[in-house]
């Protein structure tokens, strides 16, 4: 497992968390507003999605609601729980405090000084 | 799963997707929930923009792998062996039954079938029994006939 695929996850989940901290979404309306909020730096399909909400969800910090959206047709709400809500709080210091810590080796390390 | 009002394309790409999958059978079913969710949101969708959506039924499947977790992955490694075993479990149970079927056919076989001089083997233990103490009674008649 390398190290970009556990970062990717860990921020796919982050993002995802962040994104129905705000109100419930479904898949596509998730996916746009990824895109939308980063300026496009941040495109995920849908598909590389599914593992974590389901992931998120088993562990009970969403929960899934389906929704009626017009004849026949059913939309799936991510929603957020109380404890998702904790979760994310913990997530948010851990990122933070690493994002910190990498932060002062570059500038320790002279790289890309212009970015800090 | 039903799939009214779908297109030939949307019912396609929802069978090559659910192929490509290699994953534990709850994900899957998860993950097909919300892909049969997303393509009813959607009903005018072609293929190809399905595909730029989800991707290919193989980048589907790739999207989904990367995103699982190690012990998500251990359980997809776990689910095709599960499998086999449960197949082999449920071979051996119907030879087992088989087998049973075909030894009982053998002994109940009708009186007919081994002409008038011979009966078909007594097979319960109750004669098994009668048997023994039959014997047991004969065997001490030969000893009161011949104490020494």
């Amino acid at each position: 497992m390398g190290v970009s695929e556990n970062l990717k996850r860990g921020i796919t989940e982050l993002a995802l968390l962040c994104l129905l901290s705000k109100r419930d979404m479904y898949g596509y309306e998730m996916a746009q507003a990824l895109s939308e909020y980063s300026e496009g730096r941040f495109t995920l399909q849908e598909s590389s999605m599914y593992p974590t909400l389901y992931r998120l969800q088993d562990k009970g910090f969403i929960s899934v609601r389906s929704v009626p959206a017009g004849k026949r047709r059913m939309r799936m709400y991510y929603h957020l729980e109380d404890s998702g809500k904790a979760y994310l709080e913990q997530s948010l210091n851990e990122y933070l405090s690493v994002q910190k810590g990498l932060r002062g080796i570059l500038r320790q390390t002279g790289n890309k000084e212009e970015l800090l | 799963m039903k799939h009214t009002g779908w297109t030939t394309q949307q019912r396609m790409y929802f069978k090559d997707v659910r192929r490509s999958l290699r994953c534990s059978s709850k994900l899957r079913r998860q993950i097909l929930a919300g892909l049969q969710s997303a393509i009813e949101d959607s009903p005018e969708a072609s293929r190809a923009e399905l595909e730029s959506r989800f991707g290919t039924p193989s980048q589907f499947a790739q999207n989904v792998q990367s995103g699982m977790e190690p012990e998500q992955l251990a359980q997809a490694r776990i689910q095709p062996f599960k499998y086999s075993l449960i197949v082999l479990a449920a071979l051996l149970l119907l030879g087992i039954a088989g087998a049973g079927f075909y030894t009982s056919r053998e002994l109940d076989l009708p009186k007919e079938a081994f002409g008038s001089e011979t009966q078909a083997v007594p097979a319960s233990a109750e004669k098994i029994e009668q048997f023994s103490l039959l014997l047991e009674d004969f065997l001490e008649d030969l000893k009161e006939a011949n104490p020494s």
